[in-house]
C-alpha cells in the first residue's frame, strides 16, 4: 500500500490536471506550443456528420498559395455558448455555434484569411484575432463580430503585395494578455523594395504595439511558445532555413539553427525529460528535432518530399511520439527521442495538413487529412484504419503545388459532447460526432486502402511489358551483321 | 504502391551560406568550376584526353550535384519561379536563378557544354547508348523489329506505372514530367523507322520548351525527370519520367536531350550566339560520305560536313573524325584582319 499511496496520489493529481484541461481548440494545432494533442476523448470509433457549413457562392479565383478556409478553425466557449471561428478566402471570419453550424455573424476584412484565427480574454471580453491578407491584424468581439481594433502592418502603395501573416498565439506578458502575431509584407517599388518578417507583439485588448522586430527578409511559419528555463521563447522557422528563438519580453533572439532547405512547416514545441526542444520540418522533406536552449540538432529523419505539416506530439505507452505528414503522401509515426520511423500510412495525395491525436473508444488516435480528398482517422499504435470521410473535390481545378496550406482538423468538447470539425477544399466546413457502433464492426474493416485496383491491372501490364522487352533482348542475342545500318 | 526515399546526400547543411540562410553557394561555385574544366577541356585538349577530362567532369558533375550536395538543377522553371518573386522576395528568386544564369551565360560565352559535358541526365542517357549502338550492329529489319518490341513493351511499362503513382486529384498539376515522358516514348514510335525525319521531329523540343515555360508561368509546378536524383526526394511523377528517358535511350541514341529537353532546347538556342562552334574544315566536295561522324555523333547532329548547332552538345567526339574541329570565331575573325591588313 505504501508503495501505492505515491502512485495513487499521481493518479489524482494527473486526472486533476487533464479535468483542469479546457476540451476546446482556442488555436492552431490546440495550443501556443501546437502540440496538437486534445484532451477530448471520443467513446466509440464510428462517427457520423453533424453539419456542415458551406461557404455559398465563390466569387474569387485561385491565386498562388490560397486555401479555401483559414489553416484550422478555432473552437472556444462564449458566454456559455461553444463556439468556432474560422477565415476564408473570401476575406470573411466567421463566427459559428459550433452545436450546430449555425451562422451567427462575420466579420469582413480587406483580403483573404489563410492564417487560422487565435481566441482569447483580455479583461473579462472574449475576443478573436485574425491576421488578413490587406496587411492588417484584426481583433473583434467573440460574442458578435463586432471589430474592435485593427492594427495595419504596412501601408498601402500601388506596389504593394499579399501580404502572409501567420497564425497568432495569446499569452500573458507583464500581467497583461498579448497577441504575438508574424507579418510578412512585400513591395516591389523600384530600387527600395520591401521585403520583411516581423514578429509584432499587440496589447490584446486595446491593439497597441508592445514590440516589433524584424525577422527574416522571407515568409515565416506560425510562432509556437515555449517556456525555456523560465524564459518565455517565442519559436518560428523562416522559408530562409532558419529555426529561431526569441525571448517573448524583449524580442531577442537566443539561438537560431539553419536547415538543409526553406522551413515550411509550423515548429511544434515540448519539453522531453529535462530538454527543451523544437519538431519541425522542411522542404526537403527533413523532419528535425532542435535544442531549444542552443539551437543545435538533436536528431532528423528523413521523409520522401517536402513537409508542410506541424508535428503532433503524444505520449504512447510512455514513449513520446509524433506525428507528421508529408508530400510524398505518408503520415509517419515517429519516435521522438530516437526519430525512428515506428510506422507511416499512405494516403493518395500529399498531406500537408497538421495530424492531431485525441482518443478514440479508449485508445489514442491520430486524425489527419490528405489532398486525395480524404479525412482519415488511425489508431496512433499501429497506423490501423479507424474511419475514413470522403469529401467532394477542390473549388478550383488546379492549385500549384505546395502553395496552398490547406485547413487541418480540430477537436473540441461541444455541450460536453467532443466534436471533430474539418474545414474541406471543397467549400464545406464539416462537423462529425461519434456514434455507438464502430465502423470496423459494420464493414469488417479494410485495412488495405491501396488494394482497390483488380490483380489484372496490377499484374497484367508490367507482364506484358516484361515479355516484349525480353522478345526484343532475346533478337538483340542473335547473330550480328557486321554490316552498318549506313551501309 | 509503397517506395522508401533514401537519404544519400552527403552534406544535409548549406557549406557557403548566404546570408546566413538554406541557400548554398557552393553548389554554384563547382557549377562554376566545371563549367570552366569543361571549357578548357573542350578548346585546350585534344582526341581520347579530351574524352577523359569530359567524362571526368560528367561524373564529377554526377557526385555533386547528385550524392554531396542538395541542389535541385531547375534552370527553365527555376527562372519564370525565380522573375515572379523578383523584388518580392529577392532571396528564393536568386535560389530559382542563380543555376540558370550561370548555364545561359556560359552557353554564350563557351558553346553549349553543359549538356555534353555536366549534365548528370545527359550522361545517363549518353550511358545508355550501348544498347542502341548493340542494336546497329543487327540488320535494318531486325534492329527495327527489337527496337519497337523493346518501344511496345517500355510503353506499356510507363502507362502502366503513371497510371499507378496518379494522384486521385490534380493528375496534369503533379504529373507533367510523366506526360513528358510517355510523350517522349510516343514520339519514338515515329522516330524509330523514318531515320530521315530525324531533323523534323527535333523541332518537337521547342513546342517542348515552350509549353514547359508556359505550364510555369502559368502556375503549374512542373515537375523535371532529374527532381529524384537531384532533389532526393520521392516525386512519383520524376521517377516515372526519369525511367521513360533512360529507356528511350535505350531505342534511339540519346532521345530526351535530342527531341524533348526543355532546357536542351533553350540552351541549344542560346548556343548560336556562342563563338566557339564545331566546323568542318574540309567542303562538300571533299567529303566521302563514309559515316564515320554520324556514328560517333550522340545526337545525329552532323550531315556530311554541315553541324546542327542547335543539335550539337559539344562532346567533341566527331573531332576525332575527318575535318570536325572546335573553332572560335572571333579568333579566325581577328586572323582574318591580322592576314587583311599584312
Amino acid at each position: 500500500m505504501r508503495r501505492l499511496t505515491p502512485i495513487l496520489a499521481l493518479s489524482i493529481l494527473c486526472s486533476a490536471t487533464a479535468l483542469a484541461q479546457r476540451a476546446d481548440w482556442p488555436t492552431f494545432h490546440y495550443d501556443n506550443a501546437r502540440r496538437g494533442n486534445s484532451p477530448a476523448a471520443f467513446e466509440t470509433c464510428a462517427f457520423e456528420e453533424a453539419w456542415r457549413f458551406n461557404l455559398g457562392e465563390h466569387t474569387w479565383r485561385y491565386s498562388k498559395g490560397t486555401s479555401v478556409w483559414s489553416a484550422s478553425p478555432v473552437i472556444a466557449d462564449v458566454d456559455g455558448r461553444t463556439m468556432l471561428f474560422i477565415g476564408a478566402y473570401n476575406h470573411n471570419l466567421y463566427g459559428l455555434d459550433a452545436a450546430t453550424g449555425e451562422e451567427l455573424w462575420r466579420l469582413t476584412t480587406g483580403g483573404r484569411l489563410n492564417a487560422p484565427p487565435a481566441f482569447g480574454v483580455a479583461d473579462g471580453r472574449p475576443m478573436v484575432f485574425i491576421g488578413s491578407g490587406d496587411r492588417s491584424m484584426y481583433a473583434a468581439d467573440a460574442a458578435t463580430g463586432q471589430k474592435l481594433w485593427q492594427h495595419e502592418t504596412m501601408p498601402w502603395s500601388y506596389t504593394v503585395g499579399l501580404s502572409a501573416p501567420t497564425a497568432p498565439l495569446v499569452t500573458q506578458l507583464n500581467g497583461r494578455t498579448v497577441v504575438v502575431v508574424g507579418f510578412w509584407n512585400s513591395d516591389r517599388r523600384s530600387l527600395r523594395t520591401v521585403q520583411r518578417s516581423d514578429i509584432i507583439v499587440f496589447d490584446a485588448k486595446t491593439g497597441d504595439l508592445i514590440w516589433r522586430r524584424k525577422v527574416a527578409d522571407t515568409p515565416i511559419t506560425t510562432p509556437a511558445l515555449l517556456d525555456v528555463d523560465g524564459m518565455p521563447q517565442i519559436i518560428v522557422g523562416a522559408e530562409d532555413g532558419r529555426v529561431f528563438g526569441l525571448d517573448l519580453r524583449s524580442g531577442d533572439e537566443q539561438w537560431s539553427f539553419t536547415s538543409g532547405h526553406a522551413v515550411t512547416a509550423a515548429p511544434m514545441a515540448a519539453t522531453l525529460g529535462e530538454q527543451p526542444a523544437v519538431f519541425v520540418g522542411d522542404r526537403w522533406g527533413m523532419v528535425t528535432c532542435v535544442s531549444a536552449r542552443s539551437g543545435a540538432p538533436i536528431w532528423e529523419a528523413k521523409t520522401g518530399h517536402e513537409v508542410k505539416s506541424t508535428p503532433a506530439l503524444t505520449h504512447v505507452d510512455g514513449r513520446p511520439k509524433i506525428y507528421v505528414g508529408s508530400s510524398d503522401r505518408y503520415l509517419y509515426c515517429i519516435d521522438a527521442k530516437t526519430s525512428r520511423t515506428l510506422w507511416r500510412y499512405q494516403t493518395g495525395k500529399f498531406v500537408v495538413s497538421s495530424p492531431l491525436v485525441v482518443d478514440v473508444a479508449g485508445k489514442p488516435a491520430v486524425i489527419f487529412s490528405s489532398l486525395d480528398n480524404r479525412l482519415y482517422v488511425r489508431d496512433a499504435l499501429s497506423g490501423q484504419k479507424i474511419w475514413d470521410f470522403e469529401t467532394g473535390d477542390m473549388l478550383w481545378p488546379y492549385e500549384t503545388r505546395g502553395a496552398s496550406l490547406w485547413s487541418s482538423p480540430a477537436v473540441a468538447d461541444v455541450n460536453g459532447d467532443p466534436l471533430l470539425f474539418f474545414g474541406s477544399y471543397d467549400g464545406n466546413l464539416y462537423a462529425f460526432k461519434a456514434v455507438p457502433k464502430c465502423y470496423a464492426e459494420e464493414t469488417g474493416a479494410d485495412t488495405q486502402d491501396g488494394s482497390r485496383r483488380s490483380a489484372l491491372l496490377l499484374y497484367g501490364p508490367p507482364a506484358l511489358s516484361l515479355g516484349l522487352l525480353l522478345a526484343s533482348f532475346l533478337i538483340l542475342l542473335g547473330r550480328r551483321e557486321e554490316t552498318r545500318p549506313e551501309d | 504502391m509503397e517506395l522508401y526515399m533514401p537519404l544519400w546526400k552527403i552534406v544535409k547543411r548549406p557549406l557557403l551560406p548566404i546570408r546566413d540562410s538554406w541557400q548554398d553557394a557552393m553548389p554554384l561555385v563547382l557549377l562554376f568550376v566545371l563549367m570552366s574544366v569543361a571549357a578548357w577541356g573542350a578548346y585546350r585538349l585534344q582526341g581520347s584526353k579530351r574524352q577523359w577530362v569530359r567524362r571526368g567532369t560528367q561524373v564529377a558533375a554526377a557526385l555533386v550535384f547528385v550524392v554531396f550536395l542538395h541542389r535541385c538543377l531547375c534552370a527553365l522553371r527555376g527562372w519564370v519561379f525565380g522573375l515572379e518573386l523578383m523584388g518580392r522576395n529577392n532571396l528564393i528568386a536568386f535560389a530559382h536563378m542563380a543555376i540558370f544564369i550561370i548555364v545561359m551565360a556560359f552557353t554564350i560565352g563557351m558553346g553549349r557544354l553543359f549538356c555534353g559535358w555536366l549534365c548528370p541526365l545527359g550522361a545517363a542517357s549518353e550511358a545508355m547508348r550501348w544498347i542502341t549502338r548493340w542494336r546497329e550492329r543487327l540488320g535494318k529489319r531486325r534492329a527495327l523489329i527489337s527496337g519497337y518490341l523493346m518501344l511496345a513493351g517500355l510503353l506499356i511499362l510507363i502507362a502502366w506505372l503513371a497510371w499507378m503513382v496518379a494522384p486521385d486529384t490534380g493528375f496534369f498539376a503533379e504529373n507533367v514530367a510523366a506526360l513528358w515522358g510517355v510523350g517522349l516514348l510516343v514520339l519514338l514510335f515515329f522516330a524509330l523507322p523514318r531515320a530521315e525525319d530525324d531533323a523534323r521531329l527535333k523541332r518537337v523540343k521547342y513546342v517542348s520548351a515552350i509549353g514547359w515555360l508556359g505550364l510555369s508561368v502559368i502556375g503549374v509546378f512542373v515537375t523535371n525527370p532529374w527532381c529524384v536524383l537531384m532533389g532526393d526526394e520521392l516525386d512519383y511523377s520524376s521517377m516515372v519520367s526519369i525511367l521513360a528517358v533512360l529507356s528511350g535511350g535505350m531505342i534511339v541514341s540519346m532521345a530526351w536531350c535530342r527531341y524533348l529537353c526543355p532546357l536542351g532546347a533553350t540552351v541549344g538556342l542560346l548556343a548560336l550566339l556562342s563563338p566557339i562552334k564545331i566546323r568542318n574544315s574540309l567542303s562538300p566536295e571533299q567529303c566521302t560520305d563514309c559515316g564515320q561522324c554520324r556514328q560517333v555523333c550522340p545526337m545525329n547532329a552532323l550531315d556530311r560536313t554541315q553541324v546542327d548547332h542547335t543539335s550539337c552538345i559539344y562532346c567533341g567526339q566527331c573531332t576525332n573524325t575527318c575535318g570536325f574541329h572546335f573553332e572560335n570565331e572571333l579568333a579566325r575573325g581577328e586572323s582574318e584582319a591580322e592576314v587583311g591588313e599584312t
